[in-house]
């Protein structure tokens, strides 16, 4: 997980309260999640883009996944 | 006196006839009397606030429910700025279960107290308010929780210690969270704070 937030602050997706930013809009708001609620989801994954997409099950995060895994996040 | 459209908010007198082709959540002050109107989308109504401080303050512990003198405030609402509203509107965005759709800061909101919120969405969602002082500190803490679909009106005031979060720093900003366990498109969800 600290190495996935690592690189998410990287690529500018953690906000100021350690959010993770999963989509910015044209007027500076964005969608984000907080870390614990993102670890109650995934962490039984090992972070990998995979592994993440094959958890989500509805909770709507794969286009996420999708766009860190363009990124190389993931 | 002619009326002055500031922004969504208008000033006139109590003789004036208060326009009706305005937003829901258009405000309209009375000059002469202080008393502040709310546009609910059909009808305009007193803001319950009270915010006449030279008013005659009403007796009992019932009479504006959570806000005012039940909380040692003497009735008298403390004005941060009239003109400072806070909002947020959320339209055709599809949030990932527990996410949060985050507005931008407001600054100058030092003041607020006691407050209205209007609530309107199609969906299950939890306010969230998120603060920052003048040194840049920040935190985010969820406001008023577990609230269904559909529109609601709210006074609030930070003077109740369980609504301590209701606090502002110098910047406010509001977030909508879904609260569901699945990703959700929210067609519409709108917030408004109207400090007094």
């Amino acid at each position: 997980m600290d190495s996935l937030i690592e690189r998410l602050n990287e690529n500018g997706l953690i906000d100021e309260q350690g959010n993770i930013i999963l989509e910015k809009y044209e007027n500076g708001s964005y969608q984000a999640v907080d870390r614990e609620t993102f670890t109650g989801f995934f962490g039984t994954t090992d972070y990998s883009y995979l592994q993440l997409a094959a958890a989500d099950q509805g909770k709507g995060y794969t286009r996420f996944f999708d766009a860190w895994h363009e990124l190389g996040i993931v | 006196m002619s009326i002055t459209q500031i922004t969504r908010e208008f000033l006139g007198l109590s003789s004036d006839t208060k326009p009706t082709n305005v937003a829901t959540g258009s405000k309209f002050i009375e000059l002469d009397t202080k008393k502040v109107f709310i546009f609910d989308g059909s009808s305009w109504y007193l803001n319950p606030m009270p915010v006449m401080v030279t008013d005659s303050l009403p007796t009992g512990s019932n009479i504006i429910g959570k806000v005012g003198i039940d909380f040692g405030n003497n009735g008298v609402s403390i004005v941060g700025s009239l003109y400072k509203d806070l909002a947020l509107a959320v339209e055709g965005i599809n949030m990932a279960a527990g996410a949060t759709v985050w507005g931008n800061y407001i600054d100058n909101v030092q003041w607020v107290r006691n407050m209205i919120i209007m609530y309107s969405s199609d969906q299950a969602f939890d306010i969230y308010l998120g603060r920052r002082n003048m040194s840049g500190n920040s935190d985010a803490n969820g406001w008023i929780t577990g609230l269904s679909a559909g529109a609601n009106t709210r006074c609030m005031s930070t003077a109740n210690n369980s609504n301590q979060t209701a606090l502002l720093g110098y910047s406010a900003r509001f977030g909508v969270k879904n609260t569901a366990a699945v990703a959700n498109t929210y067609a519409r969800a709108y917030i408004q704070l109207m400090g007094l």
